[in-house]
């Protein structure tokens, strides 16, 4: 495989970001010749490739359960004992948020957008046609104490991610800060939340 | 200003800022990183040319055992003595980051320019300097980038009062010696671990903190004055136990960010001095009055003392 150039990383961002409609043959003819060109001769895309199949074919032979009519109950209550959760906005929002994102993921993008439509078309058949097992939960076990992470770790914690998202900033500084800031802290459970 | 209009100079520095993203080989070596404080750590590193990077702790002691994976999509973050493995996804999050900065830098709002040249663990790096035009707090961050395969060498962030934290790599293998594979950004949780999603939504959930106040048990405060050039990029709100809620607001001249985490304060919350030894500190706590109690405000920054203070001040 050649050397990478920095025209590269252009191509291999549009090839990663067709990777998905690539497997499941929903390219254009032409796109998938490009495509399966590029993965002859760029290793990281290929080995992209590689790691979603398996993904794919992981999913698609997992173990399937269905589930028991209180399940969710069951675990958001386990999930409000557990972690804080991020607040999560109005319904109205959320479905506006999830619009924008398809749309900006689609843009131009006819084929992809026609496959997720139909995929979707296809999971509300079997999900309207298919008639659920009987299924007996396994005993929920006993909900780990609340971590009282409401301290200043959290907040320093998220800032260290956000720090890593971006290229130009230096994440390792911000969570070298971090832990020196905990550690300083007066308050007990700000210690705690360390260990 | 389009691309093809700006000096040679300027040009050469935007590739070695692409370059710096994604480097041309796979590498592996030492890094020492230091902030302000006089904290240091010691790390083992290993990064990839898609632009990921595997950070193993070596040192202090008790990070020993940490590890974080940054890639363009995604972070890790494993803190061994508490067993956790903090975890956030953000789908496009650098290529927006690099959007941005490039536009800037194109249209002059932040210059950049290669300063110098220095060898950093036996490779010839070029010094590409970026600085905001509109930072008055002077901020500048500095690349030491391998002029070979881009590899970053090292870097330093300074503002008005001096240094604020660098990292450097002491040793380093470049190319298929380093023997990086791709599993190797992809740690699988430790035993045992807790797994704990960090921004499952990266973008902030409300553009403007009166939006975010409806979600609020208490009323939030923010600056009546900023410093120049920054404007609210948005706020996080979180669940806390006991039915309380934390506000997170992000601020940034779209060079520079800094954040303002608030809640209802804690009887034995104290404030620390604004300065550490060395002049300055990022990290401060603050404890604000309002009107329906006080609030405990963490401020994470990389502002001067003097703009920290009035930032301070100017809560309410």
């Amino acid at each position: 495989m050649r050397n990478f150039d920095e025209r590269d990383s252009v191509v291999c961002q549009n090839v990663q970001g067709v990777l998905s409609e690539y497997i499941d043959n929903l390219l254009p003819a032409r796109q998938m010749l490009e495509v399966e060109k590029h993965l002859t001769q760029c290793r990281d895309c290929a080995e992209a490739r590689s790691q979603l199949q398996a993904t794919i074919k992981l999913l698609q032979t997992a173990e399937r359960f269905d589930t028991s009519n209180d399940f969710m109950a069951k675990l958001h209550a386990r999930l409000d004992s557990v972690e804080p959760s991020i607040i999560a906005p109005s319904p109205k929002r959320t479905l506006s948020v999830w619009l924008e994102g398809l749309r900006e993921a689609f843009q131009g993008r006819r084929a992809p957008a026609l496959g997720l439509g139909f995929s979707l078309a296809a999971l509300a058949f079997i999900a309207l046609t298919q008639q659920p097992a009987a299924f007996h939960a396994a005993p929920v076990p006993k909900p780990a104490p609340v971590v009282p992470v409401a301290s200043i770790s959290e907040p320093l914690r998220q800032n260290v991610a956000l720090t890593a998202s971006n290229p130009f900033d230096d994440p390792l500084a911000a969570n070298l800060e971090a832990r020196s800031a905990i550690k300083e802290s007066d308050v007990p459970s700000d210690v705690e939340a360390m260990q | 200003m389009p691309e093809s209009k700006l000096s040679p100079q300027t040009k050469a520095v935007l590739q070695l800022l692409r370059r710096k993203i994604r480097p041309g080989a796979e590498y592996a070596g030492e890094q020492v990183t230091e902030s302000s404080g006089g904290n240091v750590s010691r790390q083992r590193i290993r990064g990839d040319r898609g632009g990921r990077i595997r950070v193993d702790y070596t040192s202090p002691t008790d990070m020993v055992g940490d590890f974080l994976v940054i890639a363009p999509d995604q972070f890790r973050n494993y803190h061994r003595a508490a067993n956790r493995l903090d975890i956030a996804m953000w789908p496009g999050a650098w290529s927006e980051f690099e959007k941005r900065i490039f536009g800037a830098i194109r249209d002059g709002r932040i210059q950049a320019n290669k300063v110098g040249e220095e060898v950093i663990a036996g490779r010839n790096a070029a010094i590409v300097e970026l600085k905001s035009d509109i930072s008055l707090g002077g901020d500048v961050k500095k690349f030491w980038i391998d002029e070979e395969t881009g590899i970053q060498l090292k870097n330093e962030r300074s503002n008005a009062r001096g240094l604020i934290s660098r990292s450097y790599m002491t040793s380093i293998t470049v190319g298929p010696a380093a023997g990086v594979q791709p599993r190797d950004f992809y740690p699988p949780a430790p035993p045992g671990a807790r797994v704990n999603t960090l921004f499952p939504h990266f973008k902030p959930q409300f553009a403007t903190v009166q939006e975010a106040a409806r979600q609020l048990t208490f009323t939030p405060v923010e600056p009546a004055t900023l410093p120049s050039g920054f404007h609210l990029r948005g706020v996080w709100v979180f669940n806390l136990p006991k039915g309380k809620t934390g506000a997170l607001l992000r601020y940034t001249d779209n060079f520079t960010t800094f954040s303002l985490f608030q809640r209802p304060a804690r009887p034995e919350f104290k404030e620390h001095p604004a300065h550490n030894a060395q002049g300055q500190r990022n990290i401060q706590r603050w404890r604000v009055p309002a009107p329906t109690t006080d609030l405990e405000v963490v401020y994470i920054g990389t502002l001067t003392p003097e703009q920290a203070e009035a930032l301070h001040t100017s809560l309410r």
